[in-house]
């Protein structure tokens, strides 16, 4: 493109041109300004497909939602094609907002009633600074393909954590975020990312769902029966024992030391020490389960994949199951006024359940 | 020119008149034999606009996704649940059984017994699945067990068996070629066979439902026998009223006799020509009966006449010719353009109508203005008919005499006053006709028929969409399918799809692969996405086959499945709308996919429904545009055309407000309708018009003249409308809803076509044709 207008310039300078060729090299040279212009127009009307914004859509709320968090009084959920939506009336009614992304949203999480981010496939992360009405897109790795499945960040310092052990942080009470190594510590020396000190194999198993407990240890639930636990506030990571060799969706920390890490094929197992001993706990299903919220009255729910709910009232050492329907559940959330909602592949709504 | 052809072709037919009636009884036999030849022939092409651009998609991708022409057998315990010995064996059996029906698509047939149905479950090492029922299966408690945990984690809950477990299905598609003899498909042949599996293996434990256009036919074809009861009926009352109206049991034979002729002839020029009867079909030979009965009252009318002057059965046989010939082939042409009209509609079974009717009625130009005539001159005439004529006579006059005051003007005002009324109130109402179905389960039969109880059941039990439509979406290469850009077009236009009003569910390529790639991952939802590279897509292919519906064989074209809430007009309209919508927005998808429509069931009542509303107003056009044309050429005169339009024209915008009233649809069962009861309804007009204008030109005073008219013609138009009307009234009390319909319909244009023509017609004539009438009233 230079070349063109190099040469037409040139024409134009150099050859003493009568008025009517000067006259016709302007028409070109504007004509030829409009034509890149128009096409660049077009360009920017058909941007790639990850850069799209999330379609309005009427039914976004009876689909896919992956996550629920609270932002003061307002629920706010994420899920499929990019899709935000609000309620400020526990889950009777839902809005859809616009959002720059349509990628899946996998999770969300708020720092207070306004500061919150949600993260999703393409490794987007997206912030809010309005408790939800707005957001941005502050990162995407479209080309890495390997998603982000939670996040949180507390103070300044916060991670998100993704497939293939993919890890981002931020060091600026998420303004900006980078990627970062996911750094597993062995007997109290720091081995990167290196299992096995013989032949040091990148971890790259996918890290699903953070933790944290009121005393502020940090515990990841990850692919493949890994669970990891951090002392020092989430900048490194000590492999637990792990009781299963399938993969963890995630972990309830209640009581201090006390979590339920919940997992594949409807298992769950607790533990009353931080992680150092496990006890599967009989469920009496073989669904994902994919989230547990503890309630007011400390009953723990755990739910999963076909309409699971799994219920405890004795601190996770038994539980009961409830399957009202098939319909898939992959998130919980205790709104301000301890209401209950559920969300899955059918949308989200205020839960009825009984003993809340 | 008339005045020469006429005695022409009298002295021709009178002087051969033995000659005549050889050559048609010869042809009568001929016919019969012929008419024993006729077959019951129904198809599901023949139902359908196959030119539509829809019906032409549906075609094209027929053989690769199969049809509309499914077949579901449900098998119900009736107490407890299926896993029972008892019942396993039978659908077993069943499943068989409906394997080895003629025309059907084996590798589509499934049930929890074929080894397509498969679960598939996610394990810590990855996946594991097999047939639903173990190949070494035996119906113990153990293995009846390990199908319940199966299914359980399959996802043919709600497809093959009841939500609640209380049922089982086998779903299979048919051809329209039976691929054994090479030869179409005979459905009524696999109804019958349905109907024996019921029977067989229906026990006083299981209960067996059968739903698919098959057996749709078939019961159709059961219900539409019902139709000979319907003839005999309204034969037995057409020739009881005859006998009251000719009171001479030879003329009454000799008219229901030759009207019989009329029919004969129709049925045996359908093998000659190609056609079998089809269910719908079967109105016609009803029909052709009706408008010979009609056209030979008014030839036995005006032969009564001519002995009731005096004249010698031969004398009075040759007038009625001569006096009928024009009147009547005017009529009967204008009757037999009509419907051939309908043959605009592009709609095979529709066509045929129009043909066969056509056919028919040209047969009855044949019978009934020459063979009628000449037969009827050999009936004799003795005084004691002429007294009985005469007793008649005397006993209606004081009647005709009072009612032949709508030709006069104050009285004739009034009417047209309160037409003026009906017809804004008909204009009103006919705004409201619904084009298409309105009911759920199959229209043409009975809410409460067996086959809709069965689909309601079915309907019930399984998580069924019955009414389901396709979108295909062409790549035009192999292998569009699996391309990462392709398919998230697909999945972005199956949302969107989705998203529309009356769309319950959509199935398509992008959301197996959506699913497909959770499961690789360990069926985690954070996962239900389309996998962005081809590796992964490439995996999750794995485990489905063309047979799946969701693609071809080379993987070219995808087709979108939307399972739609009803099939009501206004849903299949607003989903096709906002389809097309999206196609023209979006002329090509990522390049190269195209979107073409539509399949399925609700496809084609879209495709029809689009026919039958661009169709309407055509054939009403071209309807009225062979009466005004006849009329014009018979009568020479716009005056005649408008006495004889306006009250049809009438009754028509009635029958359309009449259909909103009762909710009956405007679709292919009732659209030749109308058409068809302008061209009975044209018959009573133009005999009582040519018959009044002769009279006036006579010289008799206006009322006077319709006075001899309502005794010469009006007379016979009463009869026959009544005994027409009163013949398919009997329909009413069809096992079919489409004759059912059919039946109100066309009692009610058949008598309203009889108010029309012997009150509109001459009040209309009162104001218009007097000024043509130099004469006044004494």
């Amino acid at each position: 493109m230079g070349g063109v207008f190099y040469r037409l310039k040139m024409d134009f300078i150099n050859k003493q041109t009568s008025q009517f060729s000067r006259i016709l090299v302007l028409v070109l040279l504007s004509a030829f300004l409009l034509g890149t212009l128009i096409s660049n127009l077009c360009f920017a009307a058909q941007p790639d497909r990850n850069e799209r914004a999330a379609i309005m859509m009427p039914l976004a709320s009876k689909t896919l939602i992956l996550d629920l968090a609270t932002a003061g009084k307002r629920i706010v959920a994420v899920g499929w094609r990019g899709h935000i939506l609000l309620s400020d009336d526990d889950g009777v009614n839902w809005r859809q907002v616009k959002v720059p992304t349509q990628d899946m949203l996998t999770s969300i999480y708020f720092a207070d009633d306004l500061r919150g981010w949600a993260v999703g496939h393409s490794a987007v992360i997206l912030a809010t600074e309005d408790g939800g009405e707005t957001w941005k897109l502050q990162s995407s790795a479209p080309q890495e393909e390997r998603p982000l499945f939670d996040l949180i960040v507390t103070g300044d310092y916060g991670f998100a954590i993704g497939a293939y052990a993919k890890f981002m942080i931020t060091q600026d009470g998420g303004k900006s975020w980078q990627p970062s190594e996911f750094v597993i510590r062995q007997n109290n020396d720091v081995a990167y990312n290196a299992l096995d000190d013989e032949e040091p194999l990148p971890f790259d198993y996918h890290l699903n769902g953070i933790a944290r407990s009121s005393t502020g240890i940090y515990y990841i639930a990850a692919e493949a029966g890994f669970m990891f636990r951090s002392d020092d506030g989430g900048h490194t990571w000590q492999e637990l024992p792990s009781p299963y060799e399938g993969s963890f969706f995630g972990i309830l920390s209640f009581d201090g030391d006390k979590l339920i890490a919940y997992a594949l094929r409807g298992h769950i197992f607790l533990s009353e020490n931080g992680g150092q001993s496990w006890k599967q706990i009989e469920t009496g299903t073989t669904a994902l389960l994919t989230d547990a919220a503890r309630l007011k009255d400390g009953s723990i729910i755990v739910t999963g994949m076909g309409g699971v709910i799994l219920t405890s009232v004795d601190n996770g050492k038994s539980f009961t199951l409830q399957q009202p329907n098939r319909i898939s559940l992959t998130s919980i959330v205790k709104t301000k006024s301890d209401a209950l909602i559920l969300a899955g592949e059918r949308g989200a709504k205020l839960a009825d359940l009984p003993g809340n | 020119m008339l005045s020469r052809i006429i005695p022409a072709a009298e002295s021709l037919v009178f002087r051969n008149r033995l000659l005549v009636i050889i050559a048609f009884a010869l042809i009568t036999i001929f016919m019969g034999y012929s008419a024993s030849h006729l077959k019951i022939d129904a198809g599901f092409t023949k139902l359908v606009p196959m030119e539509h651009e829809f019906m032409k998609t549906y075609v094209r991708h027929q053989k690769e996704f199969g049809g509309a022409n499914k077949l579901l057998v449900a098998l119900a315990p009736k107490k407890g649940d299926i896993f029972t010995p008892e019942f396993f064996s039978a659908i077993q059996k069943v499943t068989e059984e409906v394997f080895f029906l003629p025309g059907v698509d084996r590798s589509r047939v499934i049930s929890i017994f074929t080894p397509n149905a498969r679960f598939t479950e996610v394990t810590e090492e990855g996946f594991a699945g097999g047939s639903l029922v173990p190949a070494d299966f035996s119906p113990t408690p153990e293995f009846l067990q390990k199908v319940r945990s199966n299914l359980l984690k399959s996802t043919h809950i709600g497809r093959l068996v009841a939500k609640d477990f209380t049922a089982a299905l086998i779903k299979t598609d048919l051809m329209e070629i039976d691929p054994q003899t090479g030869e179409k498909l005979n459905l009524l042949d696999v109804a019958d066979r349905l109907e024996e599996i019921r029977t067989k293996y229906q026990t006083e434990n299981i209960d067996i439902h059968i739903i698919g256009f098959a057996k749709v036919m078939g019961d159709m074809t059961d219900g539409a026998a019902r139709v000979v009861l319907f003839f005999g009926v309204a034969f037995l009352v057409t020739a009881l009223l005859v006998y009251f109206y000719t009171l001479s049991l030879r003329r009454t034979g000799v008219l229901l006799g030759v009207a019989l002729i009329a029919v004969v002839w129709q049925l045996g020029l359908l093998p000659l020509m190609g056609f079998g009867i089809d269910p719908m079909g079967i109105l016609v030979p009803f029909l052709v009966f009706a408008i010979a009965i009609s056209h030979g009252i008014q030839m036995v009318s005006t032969n009564s006449a001519g002995i009731f002057l005096g004249k010698s059965p031969l004398e009075a046989a040759k007038a009625s010719f001569s006096t009928l010939l024009i009147p009547g082939l005017t009529a009967l042409a204008t009757d037999t353009i009509g419907f051939a009209t309908i043959f605009l509609i592009k709609i095979r079974i529709i066509q045929e109508m129009a043909m066969t009717a056509g056919i028919g009625v040209a047969v009855i130009i044949l019978t009934n203005l020459i063979l009628l005539p000449v037969v009827l001159s050999y009936v004799s005439a003795n005084e004691k008919y002429r007294g009985k004529l005469k007793k008649k006579a005397a006993f209606f006059q004081p009647i005709w005499y009072k009612l032949s005051s709508v030709a006069t003007r104050p009285v004739a005002a009034g009417i047209i006053g309160l037409c003026l009324l009906l017809a804004l109130l008909g204009a009103w109402k006919a705004g409201d006709i619904k084009i298409g179905d309105t009911q759920a389960g199959v229209p043409e039969l009975r809410p409460d028929s067996r086959y809709n109880l069965d689909t309601a059941f079915i309907t019930k039990k399984f998580a069924i969409g019955l009414d389901i439509m396709s979108i295909f979406i062409e790549g035009g290469e192999a292998d569009a399918g699996v391309n990462c850009e392709n398919l998230a077009e697909i999945d972005d236009f199956e949302w969107f799809l989705s998203n529309i009003d009356g769309v319950v569910y959509t199935v398509s390529l992008a959301k197996y692969l959506r699913y497909a790639n959770a499961g690789w991952n360990e069926g985690s939802p954070f996962w239900r996405v389309l996998p962005t590279n081809q590796p992964s897509i490439a995996s999750c292919f794995l485990g489905i086959s063309s047979a799946s519906g969701l693609m071809n064989a080379d993987v070219s074209v995808m087709p979108i499945y939307l399972f739609t809430r009803d099939h009501k007009a206004e849903t299949i309209t607003r989903i096709v709308a906002a389809a097309r919508k999206y196609r023209d927005d979006h002329p090509v998808l990522s390049n190269k996919l195209k979107i073409t429509m539509m399949g399925n069931n609700v496809g084609v009542m879209a495709a029809t429904n689009e026919e039958v509303q661009a169709s309407q107003m055509p054939i009403l056009f071209y309807v009225y545009g062979a009466v005004i044309l006849f009329c014009l050429i018979a009568f020479r005169s716009i005056r005649a055309v408008i006495c004889i339009l306006l009250p049809l024209a009438l009754v028509s915008l009635l029958g359309y407000a009449l259909m909103a009233i009762m909710g009956i649809g405007l679709k292919v069962n009732t659209l030749p309708i109308v058409a068809l009861g302008v061209g009975v309804g044209v018959d009573y007009g133009i005999y009582i018009y040519a018959s009044f204008k002769s009279i006036l030109q006579r010289g008799e005073s206006f009322r006077k003249a319709y006075e001899i008219t309502l005794d010469i013609t009006g007379n016979g138009v009463l009869v026959t409308a009544l005994s027409l009307a009163i013949g398919v009234a009997t329909w009413i009390w069809s096992p079919l809803q489409f004759q059912a319909d059919m039946g109100i319909l066309l009692t009610f244009l058949f008598l309203v076509n009889m108010i029309g023509a012997v009150f509109v017609l001459p009040a209309l004539a009162a104001w218009l044709l007097r000024g043509e009438n130099t004469r006044n009233e004494a």
